[in-house]
């Protein structure tokens, strides 16, 4: 019970990708996704976080496919995830409010499978933050200043590889001062130990949420009282 | 000992009480609780204070429980709780097209979801209505439609329009993932500030609840609303209608607040009674005297008080790429160069994506297609709105595409009873079946590429509709009013 996902420290290529309010939509169309919802969700089981690398073969997807190729089918020269060195990315330097919209699991999903488990942003839509840390794909969030900063030093030398560092909660690159970051501690002691932490601190008080629920069927039994329960 | 052995002694517990007094000691005072309402309500949930500013939280009602989570949680053998607290609604994956329930190529997995749901009805999970059930619609007009959101609850969503329902009087965000819920019928959540927004002056003719949220988001910012749960108040907001209430606390997301609320009243009660899941008889009486001693004391404090004035103001329509992007119907199109300096680099963007001339009037720009639908104006009173503007008249030949999309399927039934779909159609309108449709362009209803929509939605982002689309916001009946003249209109000169 209660898997979660491990990240402690993950040094590789940084991409920038710097467009705003970028929709979830556009990372992962949610009805691609949703026409193998047997597939991914239910008859296989587990979500498949590694699809790029399995037996050397794809089984995944590409994320952001509406940038990445052509409507002939072609990939786009000018998408900055089809030019090296930034084909083998693992870190994505995005724009701010990042993943925002209704179906931000898929574009987690899709991220990692095309091999992400980084992504640094001004900011994130808030149910695609959460949902990264359900899938083990780390999202930090700097300052807009420095994220461009980030992003002027990766142009400069796409080559040199980024380290981010969940247990001193620093982004590290040659030749820079380490960038601290802060992130919700519950959610760092989650990545951190490979255990969700937060389902396990919600477990400790279940006999106080029961004994709360039965004070609350007496005091407000009208929430209980839907037409399942008239019937009875 | 650990941190939690020792909260658990009476000393550690003296500690605890004496540190975070306020969560604690309201619990033992539920019935004569004062404040701001939304102190009441999140002091009257908290299962336990887990330091700091962080509480554990009951939760009343969760949108969410998909049958695919639910069944892959059940596979998994964990114990699921409340099964009555859960509702569910595939409304974004849904085709609105009239043939949806023949053609199973419309929508994404809609036959999945049929099937799936019956077994997750055995299951106690009574509540998940697919396509054809009467109860389906846009997730935010059936909680409230059906009775489910009632004032005092907390309820949470993955969806970010969730604050929609804090209109009801209650607690509500989105982003939350329902999957621990489901678990423990609890959520953890930081306590926001709180920031009351006074709604005051007299609007002139033709101003709608949109047209309120729009401006109040203009002259406060997209990020006002960061960290603060904001409550709207005022004359103004007082004299909406329920529905007009939904319209103001949808957007609240768009200033960056997770929760909008407005205090229940009688208008809220009205709007309740006699609904499916509301109470019933044996408890009306018994739950609005509850719910009275909900609102905001007068004597209450706000961590911030801000005043929005209605008086003059235009009705709103966006000319750029955030809802903050919004001008009344007869100013002129900004020019990034006048713009503050902060925000001169994002209105350089908005109007080379919107493709609109800076200093040209937003009077008058042509459009290419027209949606009315969405979680903020699709319910009975928007459309008899709507129609009423356009009765007798004619879309105009050049609009590609104009939908109206009814947010749910007892909304798109009571329209129909009433004769409004035939006024849609004689105008020349699509009339859809309920979904969330274009609001969004990924469901299968989606703005043709390079097209320009006049939209009653709540975003205008960068491709929100549909690759290279350009979306104008604006109220329902100036939407309406677009439509006919095929460019950007005065509903004011239509009423």
């Amino acid at each position: 019970m209660s898997r979660h996902p491990r990240f402690v420290r993950h040094t590789g290529i940084a991409a920038p990708f710097r467009q705003p309010d970028l929709e979830s939509e556009f990372i992962a169309p949610v009805g691609e996704e949703l026409r193998d919802l047997h597939a991914v969700h239910l008859d296989g089981g587990d979500v498949r976080l590694d699809a790029h690398r399995h037996d050397g073969s794809w089984t995944g997807r590409h994320a952001f496919p509406g940038f990445r190729y052509r409507p002939d089918g072609a990939e786009d020269p000018d998408f900055v995830l089809n030019r090296e060195p930034y084909r083998d990315a693992s870190i994505l330097l995005a724009g701010r409010n990042f993943g925002q919209g209704s179906q931000q699991a898929f574009a987690v999903i899709r991220l990692r499978q095309c091999g992400m488990r980084v992504v640094i942003a001004p900011s994130f839509g808030p149910v695609f933050n959460d949902d990264c840390f359900d899938f083990g794909l780390l999202p930090v969030t700097l300052d807009e200043r420095v994220v461009d900063e980030l992003a002027d030093r990766v142009g400069a030398s796409p080559g040199i590889a980024m380290t981010v560092d969940l247990a001193r909660q620093v982004v590290e690159r040659p030749g820079m001062a380490p960038v601290p970051f802060r992130i919700d501690p519950r959610r760092r002691s989650s990545l951190l130990q490979g255990v969700d932490t937060t389902l396990l601190e919600r477990l400790e008080h279940e006999a106080g949420a029961d004994a709360m629920r039965e004070r609350d069927r007496r005091l407000r039994p009208w929430i209980y009282d839907g037409p399942d329960h008239r019937d009875r | 000992m650990n941190r939690r052995d020792f909260i658990r002694t009476s000393v550690g517990a003296g500690l605890l009480v004496s540190a975070y007094p306020r969560s604690l000691f309201a619990r033992f005072r539920a019935q004569e609780r004062r404040g701001t309402m939304f102190d009441k309500i999140w002091d009257a949930h908290v299962v336990a204070n887990l330091g700091g500013e962080t509480d554990l939280l009951q939760v009343d009602r969760c949108i969410g429980g998909s049958p695919t989570q639910v069944m892959r949680l059940v596979r998994e053998g964990v114990e699921l709780r409340n099964p009555e607290m859960f509702y569910n609604v595939p409304d974004h994956t849904v085709s609105t097209s009239p043939e949806r329930y023949d053609d199973p190529s419309l929508g994404w997995g809609w036959q999945a979801y049929e099937e799936l749901a019956g077994e997750m009805r055995d299951m106690g999970f009574t509540k998940a209505f697919g396509q054809s059930d009467p109860r389906f619609g846009i997730m935010h007009v059936v909680g409230p439609e059906t009775g489910l959101s009632q004032p005092g609850m907390v309820l949470c969503a993955g969806d970010s329009h969730t604050c929609t329902h804090g209109a009801m009087g209650l607690i509500s965000w989105g982003g939350e993932n329902s999957e621990n819920i489901l678990r423990t019928g609890t959520v953890i959540r930081r306590r926001p500030r709180t920031m009351r927004v006074n709604i005051v002056g007299t609007p002139g003719p033709g101003i709608r609840a949109k047209d309120v949220i729009l401006r109040t988001i203009a002259q406060l910012g997209t990020d006002s609303g960061t960290g603060y749960a904001v409550e709207y108040a005022g004359p103004v907001v007082r004299a909406l209608s329920q529905e007009g209430r939904f319209s103001v606390c949808n957007l609240a997301v768009e200033m960056a607040s997770p929760t909008g609320m407005v205090s229940p009243d009688d208008t809220t009660y009205e709007y309740l009674a006699g609904r499916e899941f509301a109470p019933s008889a044996r408890y009306w009486d018994q739950a609005v005297e509850f719910w009275r001693n909900l609102p905001t004391d007068d004597d209450a404090v706000f961590d911030r008080e801000e005043t929005v004035d209605m008086t003059g103001v235009e009705p709103q329509v966006t000319w750029g790429i955030n809802p903050e992007h919004a001008i009344g119907i007869g100013e002129r199109i900004p020019d990034p160069d006048d713009a503050p300096p902060s925000k001169r680099a994002t209105y350089r963007q908005a109007i080379e994506y919107s493709r609109l001339t800076p200093g040209e009037p937003i009077l008058g720009t042509p459009i290419d297609e027209v949606f009315i639908g969405s979680c903020v104006e699709s319910r009975i009173g928007d459309l008899r709105a709507a129609a009423a503007i356009v009765e007798g008249r004619r879309v105009a030949s050049t609009i590609a595409s104009a939908w109206v999309v009814p947010g749910s399927n007892a909304v798109k039934a009571q329209a129909e009873a009433e004769g409004l779909d035939r006024i849609f159609r004689d105008a020349g309108f699509e009339w859809r079946e309920s979904g969330c449709s274009k609001c969004y362009g990924s469901n299968g209803d989606y703005v043709e590429p390079g097209h320009r929509c006049v939209s009653n939605s709540n975003r205008n982002y960068i491709g929100r509709q549909g690759r290279d689309t350009n979306t104008i916001l604006a109220s329902t009946t100036t939407v309406a009013a677009s439509a006919i003249a095929g460019s950007i209109a005065d509903v004011r000169t239509f009423l």
